[in-house]
C-alpha cells in the first residue's frame, strides 16, 4: 500500500517531467501566462485620453481653460478645430476620444458675473475612456469655477465656504479601499492567476491519462499507476499538489512582487488557504480525465471553460445578478471559491474567520470530486486495463 | 471510404472530412454544442442588464431622522439593498472581509445637528475597490442618494432664508458644463460586453478545431491517405477539408448573429451586410490561423497549446475590457495582430457609432491580409504530408 502510493507519486511526477507536452502546460504556460496576462492591464489606470479643444471665444480665459485641460493627468489635448464639423471627424476616425467646446462671449460672461457653459462631446463607445475623458473636463471645469467664485465673493466681502454650504449641505467623501487607484490589472489578474492554476491542472492531468489512455490503446509500453483506485487517486494528487504549491509561491512571493500588487497576508496564510483548493482541482481533474479518450480532447474543453470560469466565479459580475442556474453551476468550481476567499485574503488581508465558508466549500467539493472520481476509476476505467493486462504486466516488471 | 472508393478531389476529401467528424463525438460538440451553450450562458449571465440589490452596510451614529431618511432613500434604489445595520466601522469591515457587502455608509455623530446649524455635513461611503465593477456601481448611486437628499435639504433651508443667499447661490458654479454623450447615449455597456463576449467565444473554437482536424492527420499519420483521396492535389486535400469546417461554423456564426441583435438589445445602426461579411472573415482568419500554427508547430500538442495561447487570451488583449490605448507597446502590438481586435472595430462601427461602411473597410481588409498570409501557406504543406518526419509527432 505505501510501497504502491510512493511508487505512484514517483511515476506521476515522472509522467510530467518526462513529457515535454504536459510540462509545457503544467509548468511553462503557468510561468508565461503570468508575465502575459497582466500586459494589457499593466498601466493599471487609464490616463492622457485624447481630447480636441473647439475654442469660438480665444480670449485669456478660454486658453487658460484648455491649458489647464491639457494639465490634467486624465486629458491630453491633441488637437484644436476651428468649428465641430472637423472636430467631429477626429472622433469618427478615433484620433480623439472626446471635444471641449468654449462658446463664443465665454470670457465676457464670465466677467459680467453670469453663469456660461462649456459643452462636452465624449465618446462612450468604451466605458472607461468615457469616464476618464468626462471627469478629467469636469475636475477641470469645477476647478476654474472654483477660482473665480472665490475672487467673485471675496469683492462682495461674503463667505464663499457658507455659500458652498448653502448649495450643497449634505456632501458624500468616497473611500477606495484595497484598490485604492482603482487598478484594473489589481483587479483582474490575481483572480485570473487562480484560475490559471485551475486550468493547467485540468488540461495537465487530461493530458497524462489521456497519453495512457493512447498507449494502452497501441498496445504501446506504458508506466501504470499500481494499486487500488483510492491509492492510485492519492498518488497522482500529491504528485500534483506539490508541483502546485511551488506554483503558489511563485505567484505570491515572485509575481505579486513583479506587478506590484498588494499583498496582505502571509504566503504561509494562502498555502493553507488554497491547500483544499488544489485538491478539489486535482481531484475535479482525475474525475474529468476519465472522459478523455486522446491527449488532446482535454484542451478544448478546457480553454472554453476558462473563460467561462472567468464569467461566473463572481468577481468580473456580481452574484447577486445571477441567474440561478448559472450560480448553481459556478458552485461546483473550485476556482469560484478560491478566487471569492482567495482575493479577500491576498489583496484585502482578511483573515480565516472571514473566508472560512469557502475553505469548507472546497474541502467539501473535494470530497465530492474524489467519490465521483473513485466511482469512474473503479467501474469505468476498469475495462480497457483487464483487457490490456498482459502488456501492463510486462511494462510494470520491464519498469 | 465506402461508398466514395476511387473518387479523388475535393469533393471526396470534404465527404471524408465529414465522415470523420461523425467518428469522434468532440468535433460536433466543440463546433454546434459549447459555442450555443456559450451564448446561451452570455445571455443567461447578462439578461437582467444592470445588477440589482447588491449589499450594503451602513454605521449609522447619528440616529436622527435625517440619516433614517438617507438609510431609507438608499435602500429604495434598485441598486443597492441596505443588508445590515452595523454599530462600528470595524463591523462593517469584517462585512466586507468576509464578502457580505460591498461598500458601507458611515453616518457621524450630529450630522444633523451640524445641517440644521449651518455647519453643513457629510456623509462617508466606504467602497471595496477590489471588486472594481460592482463597487463603483454600487458608490455611483450612494453618491446620487446623498445628492438627491442634498437638494431637498437645500430647498428647505432656501425656502427659510433671504435673497441674499438667492443672489449668492447665483455667482456659484460660473463654469458648467452641458454633457453630451456620442455613440451610446444611454451609457449602456452590458450589452455591448455581452454581444463582444459571443464572437470571443467562437474564434476559440473555430481555431482550435481547424488546429485538431489539421493536426490530427499529422499525429495520426493519415496524411498520405488524406492526400490520395484529394487527388494528390494539396490545394483540395485542405480546402476539401477546411470547407466542412466553414460551412459549420459560418452556421453558428450567423445564429450567433441572429440571436445577438435581438437578445441582446445591441442596436444595428449600420450595415448587416458588412457585419455578415466580417463574422465570415472572422472564422476563415481563424482558419488561416490554424494553418499557420500547423505549419509552425508540426506536433499537435504544441500547436494546440499556442492556439489555447492564441484564443483563451484574446479577450483581454482585444481592448473591451480595458482600452487599447491604455495598453502597453508590446500589448498593442499582440492585439493588432488578433483578427478578433479587427472584428470587434467593425462590429462597433457598424452598431454603436453608425458608420459609414467605407470605415469599415480596412478592418475587412487586415483580416483579408490574414487570410491571405495563411492560405498561401497551402502548398508548402504537400512536403510536411509526404515526410515522414512529421507525422506521428504527439
Amino acid at each position: 500500500m505505501i510501497r504502491h502510493l510512493f511508487y505512484n507519486i514517483f511515476t506521476e511526477l515522472n509522467a510530467i517531467f518526462r513529457d515535454p507536452g504536459v510540462l509545457i502546460v503544467m509548468v511553462g504556460a503557468v510561468v508565461f501566462y503570468s508575465f502575459i496576462y497582466p500586459l494589457p492591464y499593466s498601466r493599471e489606470v487609464l490616463k492622457q485620453v485624447p481630447l480636441t479643444i473647439v475654442d469660438h471665444d480665444n480670449s485669456p480665459l478660454s486658453r487658460q481653460l484648455a491649458r489647464m485641460t491639457d494639465a490634467s493627468e486624465l486629458i491630453r489635448v491633441v488637437s484644436r478645430e476651428p468649428d465641430m464639423e472637423q472636430a467631429r471627424r477626429k472622433i469618427e476616425s478615433r484620433k480623439s476620444s472626446g471635444i471641449l467646446v468654449i462658446p463664443d462671449g465665454f470670457e465676457k460672461e464670465v466677467l459680467q458675473g453670469r453663469k456660461t457653459h462649456v459643452s462636452a462631446y465624449v465618446d462612450a463607445t468604451y466605458f472607461l475612456v468615457y469616464r476618464q475623458a468626462m471627469t478629467g473636463i469636469v475636475m477641470t471645469a469645477r476647478t476654474l469655477s472654483a477660482g473665480i467664485e472665490v475672487s467673485r465673493f471675496k469683492a462682495r466681502g461674503w463667505s464663499h465656504e457658507k455659500a458652498m454650504i448653502d448649495r450643497s449641505p449634505l456632501n458624500l467623501e468616497s473611500r477606495s479601499l484595497f484598490n485604492p487607484y482603482m487598478g484594473y490589472a489589481t483587479y483582474i489578474v490575481p483572480a485570473v492567476m487562480l484560475l490559471l492554476l485551475q486550468q493547467t491542472m485540468l488540461i495537465g492531468i487530461g493530458m497524462v491519462s489521456g497519453t495512457r489512455r493512447e498507449q494502452l490503446q497501441e498496445k504501446k509500453a506504458v508506466i501504470l499507476l499500481q494499486g487500488g483506485p483510492l491509492v492510485r487517486i492519492l498518488g497522482q494528487t500529491i504528485a500534483c499538489m506539490a508541483l502546485y504549491l511551488i506554483h503558489i509561491y511563485f505567484f505570491y512571493a515572485v509575481v505579486y512582487q513583479i506587478w506590484d500588487f498588494p499583498l496582505r497576508v502571509r504566503v504561509l496564510d494562502m498555502f493553507v488557504f488554497l491547500i483544499p483548493f488544489l485538491l478539489s482541482v486535482v481531484l475535479m481533474g482525475q474525475f474529468l480525465a476519465t472522459f478523455f479518450k486522446t491527449r488532446e480532447s482535454a484542451i478544448i474543453m478546457i480553454v472554453w471553460s476558462s473563460m467561462v470560469a472567468v464569467l461566473i466565479s463572481g468577481f468580473s459580475w456580481p452574484v447577486e445578478a445571477m441567474p440561478h442556474w448559472i450560480r448553481a453551476i459556478s458552485m461546483l468550481l473550485p476556482s469560484t471559491w478560491g478566487i471569492s476567499g482567495g482575493l479577500r485574503m491576498a489583496q484585502m488581508g482578511a483573515s480565516f474567520e472571514h473566508v472560512m465558508d469557502e475553505w469548507l466549500c472546497m474541502w467539501g467539493l473535494g470530497f465530492f470530486y474524489l467519490f465521483l472520481a473513485w466511482i469512474c476509476i473503479r467501474f469505468m476505467a476498469k475495462v480497457p486495463e483487464k483487457k490490456l493486462q498482459s502488456s501492463r504486466d510486462d511494462t510494470i516488471t520491464g519498469y | 471510404m465506402p461508398g466514395n472508393k476511387g473518387r479523388t478531389g475535393f469533393l471526396a476529401v470534404f465527404a471524408r472530412e465529414i465522415s470523420r467528424i461523425r467518428q469522434h463525438a468532440r468535433y460536433p460538440l466543440a463546433i454546434f454544442v459549447f459555442p450555443l451553450l456559450s451564448f446561451l450562458l452570455i445571455w443567461g449571465l447578462f439578461s437582467r442588464q444592470y445588477p440589482h440589490e447588491l449589499p450594503v452596510a451602513v454605521v449609522d451614529l447619528d440616529h436622527s431622522k435625517l440619516s433614517r431618511s438617507l438609510i431609507r432613500a438608499a435602500d429604495a434604489s434598485p441598486v443597492i439593498r441596505v443588508a445590515f445595520q452595523v454599530a462600528d466601522p470595524v463591523e462593517a469591515k469584517n462585512l466586507m472581509l468576509a464578502g457580505a457587502i460591498y461598500a458601507w455608509l458611515h453616518i457621524p455623530k450630529d450630522l444633523e445637528k451640524d445641517i440644521l446649524e449651518g455647519k453643513g455635513g457629510e456623509v462617508t461611503n466606504f467602497t471595496n475597490t477590489q471588486m472594481l465593477l460592482p463597487g463603483s456601481i454600487v458608490s455611483n448611486s450612494l453618491q446620487a442618494v446623498v445628492s438627491t437628499i442634498s437638494v431637498g435639504l437645500n430647498i428647505r433651508s432656501r425656502m427659510q432664508s433671504g435673497t441674499m443667499q438667492e443672489k449668492a447661490m447665483g455667482l456659484l458654479e460660473p463654469v458648467g458644463i452641458d454633457r453630451h454623450v456620442l455613440f451610446n447615449p444611454q451609457l449602456n455597456y452590458m450589452y455591448f460586453l455581452s454581444a463582444a463576449l459571443c464572437p470571443a467565444f467562437l474564434q476559440i473554437f473555430v481555431l482550435m478545431v481547424t488546429v485538431m482536424a489539421l493536426g490530427s492527420e499529422f499525429k495520426n499519420r493519415t496524411t498520405e491517405e488524406w492526400l490520395k483521396t484529394a487527388g494528390g492535389s494539396v490545394w483540395w486535400a485542405i480546402t476539401g477539408k477546411l470547407a466542412v469546417y466553414f460551412l459549420c461554423f459560418s452556421m453558428v456564426g450567423l445564429v450567433m448573429l441572429a440571436i445577438m441583435f435581438p437578445g441582446f438589445g445591441v442596436p444595428l445602426r449600420g450595415s448587416g451586410a458588412s457585419l455578415m461579411a466580417g463574422t465570415l472573415f472572422l472564422i476563415l482568419a481563424y482558419m488561416a490561423y490554424a494553418l499557420i500554427l500547423v505549419f509552425v508547430f508540426p506536433s499537435l500538442r504544441m500547436a494546440l497549446s499556442a492556439s489555447s495561447f492564441l484564443s483563451g487570451t484574446a479577450f483581454a488583449f482585444v481592448g473591451i475590457t480595458f482600452p487599447l490605448a491604455g495598453m502597453p507597446a508590446l500589448g498593442k502590438a499582440w492585439s493588432s495582430l488578433l483578427p478578433l481586435t479587427h472584428y470587434l472595430h467593425l462590429f462597433q462601427e457598424q452598431t454603436l457609432r453608425q458608420a459609414p461602411v467605407s470605415v469599415s473597410v480596412p478592418d475587412l481588409l487586415i483580416m483579408l491580409g490574414f487570410i491571405g498570409a495563411g492560405f498561401c501557406l497551402i502548398p508548402l504543406f504537400k512536403h510536411h504530408m509526404i515526410d515522414r518526419r512529421y507525422w506521428g509527432k504527439t
